[in-house]
């Protein structure tokens, strides 16, 4: 039972881990709670649906084409929503409700072509799960294990070692500085946005591995992108992973104990705590 | 007799010491002046007089009174008014409604008042809007009483903040930098109006980096460096001091030191 | 015309939640963004009350009330503490736990299935459940609420609030109890959503989870926000626009199922276009900082 518990909070957690990871990157550069980030998760399940159904991609192919596409929406919402409000320096809560905004009108573009009927990614016959230390792990699971694991890994060391992640946190830590010193802090914002909303897409999609897809699943999936974000600190990215991890696991174990109706609360309730109490998060400081 | 007591007084912000250990007292009546270079810890004082901050150590004494653990509203309430070194006026509100805002008490404020005012309350009102505009004819802003507090000049938001702080009825005022930024005539209005405070009997602590308005309108000087006094007292034994004067003139070997 | 009697009842209840939000986003400037939790309580409290107590829903209208503003004051808790976008984030997490509580607690809610059955106002055995009738107590309790919050916002209270909203730290300095003040406009805030919540209870006779969604409290923002913060009348204004406009799509011969997404694609595209071009909404005076 443990062992199960176990792999479902890894697997769940990973996921987390990558809507927390996008958004994180981008609200370290731009400094705004980027709520559209949960459509983008949508996109690019429906994206998946899109190039693998309808277009008889082969999933791996499909997987990728699908996430650049929601790569490309999250930076089309970038460009023409933001950067107006940038560029007329808006207030960060503006930009907020903006982008609760853009999530309303994109979430309900995707109703209107794909209607509310729930649909899965065709990716073969299901298989009957690995017994491993006594519980069930599946091969999609292990699929969705080792593809979080690689774009975690392959962003850390992106933002870390290369030149392009320098510039980015040159930008996060001092737009005007960063533009000093010859970065162009609008095409490293673009960037960003388009990194991080690649990374909701494939969480998407990994998600959609395993459940169906429907018009509204952003909505739970970013509060707990956000809940993993904010619990780690906002825009720390080992911070993401740890948040993302730790509540993988109080979902699954907590619906040990609990009915699993409570399963989604759990999540808010973790959110809203940790605003209250520790608002920046447990490796985040006050900027 | 004294107004206020500081008693070692200590402030860390993450590793910066702010304060460290001040003390100083502060007679009834009297006109005081807080000086020191830049980053010296005077506006951190302010902070912790009137409740912003709290302190990491050492205690406020305000007419013998605790006040270190009050609420800042509530130490505002018990005769403490101050302004700010960036001035801090209700931009969107009008002058008047600036004046009004501090005069009006608890009372008047309530929900309840507001639902259903009664005549006792109409009546009181009126009577506080007479009294902010004597209020903003001490200033000279009485023909600007409908004016957005943004749209004045910067030495006329510098007299309505101290008109606001004034408004508070308080016994001790408190003034972060009132001159900087104005224009000889509106500082000499300053000056005067400060002197004619103190004449009413209002107790006062300002912060300012002019010597000489230093030196001309205030009885009593605490100077501050790196968080602690490192002089205190009348105006010619302060300008002889040579701690002060190696702090003013000589930062740069202090602060090697 | 019975239909357009019921978008009027509609709009009278929108109007009520979105000037009571206009309180606490517009006039104090305190981000909120799970309104629609305060009137789902009011409908499920008022509900309850008339259903499994059978107090009349005329005591049980300000009871319920009564019970969203307690709420009020624990959702106003969060405020002292945390301002600008966490706040906002901590209001939409506690619509989230209120809604998440009201689908899943079953054993009081009915969960997904929600609460059928809910007697309606009458008035001397006259029952108010068609929409003309309901409609002149909607625009009774609609009437109040703009005259108790227009008040509210006129008098010296109102001016305390505008000064938090300016300035805290200089409204603290003046001597206001700011904490006090942003309690207190939660509670009021949560009392006239409670008062909305308990009259579309009483009005459709049926609730369910599903009307007291993060969306709901969207279209409330969007329907202040579009008819200006720190107006009270705009909110008045917003509901009408908002809410009779999308009825249009109906009219010209839309189905529903495209209806509903494209009225909320058509807010949420309103509230990207105001935060763009008109952050203060149509005739506000004050803009988010
Ligand atoms: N809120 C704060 N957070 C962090 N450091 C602060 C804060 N306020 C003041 N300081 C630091 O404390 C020291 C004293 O500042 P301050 O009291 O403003 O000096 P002064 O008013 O004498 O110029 C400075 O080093 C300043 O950077
Ligand atoms: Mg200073």
């Amino acid at each position: 039972m443990f062992t199960q518990l176990l792999f479902n909070s890894l697997i769940a957690g990973s996921i987390y881990t990558l809507i927390a990871l996008g958004f994180s990157l981008i609200y370290r550069t731009v400094r705004f709670f980027n709520f559209a980030h949960g459509v983008i998760y949508t996109c690019g399940a429906y994206a998946a649906y899109a190039f693998i159904n309808q277009l008889g991609f082969h999933p791996a192919a499909g997987f990728i084409c699908a996430s650049v596409c929601a790569g490309v929406v999250g930076s089309a919402v970038d460009a023409m929503v933001y950067k107006p409000l940038r560029r007329r320096k808006a207030p960060y809560l503006v930009l907020l409700i903006a982008s609760l905004g853009a999530f309303i009108f994109l979430q309900n573009v995707i109703l209107l072509i794909y209607s509310s009927q729930i649909v899965s990614l065709n990716t073969g016959p299901v298989k009957a799960g690995h017994l491993v230390l006594g519980g069930a792990i599946t091969d999609m699971q292990i699929v969705i294990l080792c593809t979080s694991l690689l774009l975690f890994a392959a962003l850390t060391l992106f933002v870390r070692y290369t030149r392009l992640g320098k510039a980015m946190r040159a930008v996060s830590d001092d737009t005007v500085a960063a533009g000093v010193v010859g970065i162009n802090p609008e095409r490293i914002i673009g960037i960003v946005f388009f990194a991080g909303s690649v990374l909701a897409g494939a969480a998407g999609i990994l998600t959609s591995l395993e459940t169906g897809i429907e018009p509204t699943m952003g909505m739970t999936a970013m509060l707990k992108g956000i809940t993993a974000a904010v619990v780690g600190g906002a825009g720390s990215i080992p911070g993401a992973a740890f948040g993302g991890m730790l509540l993988g696991c109080a979902e699954n174990f907590g619906i040990w104990k609990l009915p699993a109706a409570w399963k989604d609360c759990i999540a808010f309730v973790i959110l809203v705590g940790f605003l209250l109490v520790k608002p920046y998060g447990i490796v985040g400081k006050k900027d | 007799m004294e107004i206020l007591r500081i008693d070692n007084l200590t402030k860390h912000f993450n590793g910066v010491t702010a304060l460290d250990g001040l003390s100083f007292s502060i007679e009834k009546g009297t006109i005081n002046a807080l000086i020191g270079p830049n980053g010296a810890g005077k506006t951190t004082v302010f902070n912790i007089i009137s409740g912003l901050i709290k302190p990491d150590g050492g205690a406020i004494h305000l007419n013998g009174i605790d006040i270190t653990s009050f609420a800042p509203h509530r130490i505002a309430r018990s005769g403490i008014g101050r302004t700010f070194q960036i001035i801090r006026l209700f931009s969107g509100m009008t002058v008047l409604e600036n004046i009004l805002l501090a005069l009006c008490n608890k009372r008047h404020e309530s929900l309840f008042a507001a639902i259903l005012p009664s005549r006792a309350i109409r009546e009181a009102e009126a009577r506080t809007a007479e009294k902010a505009l004597e209020l903003l004819e001490l200033v000279n802003l009485f023909a600007k009483k409908d004016a957005r507090a943004r749209n004045l000049s910067h030495g006329q938001r510098r007299l309505l903040e101290i008109a606001r702080a004034l408004a508070l009825d308080p016994s001790l005022l408190l003034l972060d930098e009132p001159m900087a930024g104005l224009f000889p005539e509106t500082a000499a209005e300053m000056r005067s109006i400060i002197r004619r405070l103190c004449d009413c009997g209002k107790t006062i602590l300002f912060i300012e980096h002019d010597m000489k308005t230093v030196m001309d309108i205030s009885g009593h000087i605490i100077v501050l460096n790196y968080g602690r006094k490192i002089a205190e007292g009348a105006p010619h034994r302060i300008r002889n001091e040579p701690l002060v004067i190696e702090a003013y003139l000589g930062g740069g070997s202090h602060a090697a030191a | 015309m019975e239909y357009f009697l019921h978008i009027l009842v509609i709009t009278g209840i929108y109007a009520i939640l979105a000037a009571s939000l206009n309180l606490i986003v517009g006039y104090t400037g305190l981000p909120s963004l799970g309104h629609a939790a305060f009137s789902c309580i009011g409908a499920y409290a008022s509900a309850l009350l008339s259903l499994r107590l059978g107090v009349s829903p005329w005591l049980a209208l300000p009871l319920a009330a009564g019970v969203a503003a307690g709420i009020g004051a624990l959702v106003g808790l969060p405020a002292l503490r945390i301002t600008g976008d966490y706040l906002a984030l901590t209001t939409f997490g506690l619509g989230l736990i209120v809604y998440s509580i009201a689908l899943n607690w079953a054993e009081l809610t009915e969960g997904p299935m929600g609460l059928a059955g809910i007697p309606a106002f009458a008035v001397a055995g006259f029952q108010l459940s068609s929409a003309g009738s309901y409609l002149v107590l909607v625009a009774v309790m609609a009437a109040l609420t703009y005259v108790v919050l227009g008040r509210i916002v006129d008098s010296p209270f109102g001016r305390v609030l505008r000064a938090i909203r300016e300035d805290e730290t200089a409204t603290i300095t003046m001597g206001k109890d700011v904490a006090r003040y942003k309690i207190m406009v939660f509670i009021v805030g949560a009392f006239f959503a409670g008062v909305a919540g308990s009259l579309y209870a009483h009005y459709i006779t049926y609730i369910d989870p599903s009307s007291f969604t993060v969306m709901e409290s969207i279209t409330i923002l969007v329907i202040t926000v579009f008819g200006g913060l720190g107006n009270m009348t705009g909110s008045f204004i917003g509901a009408a626009v908002l809410i009779v406009f999308p009825e249009t799509l109906r009219f010209i011969g839309i189905p529903s199922t495209v209806a509903a997404p494209l009225r909320q694609m058509f807010y949420g595209l309103l509230l990207i276009l105001l935060m763009v071009l008109r952050p203060q909404g149509i005739i506000g005076n004050y803009h988010f900082k």
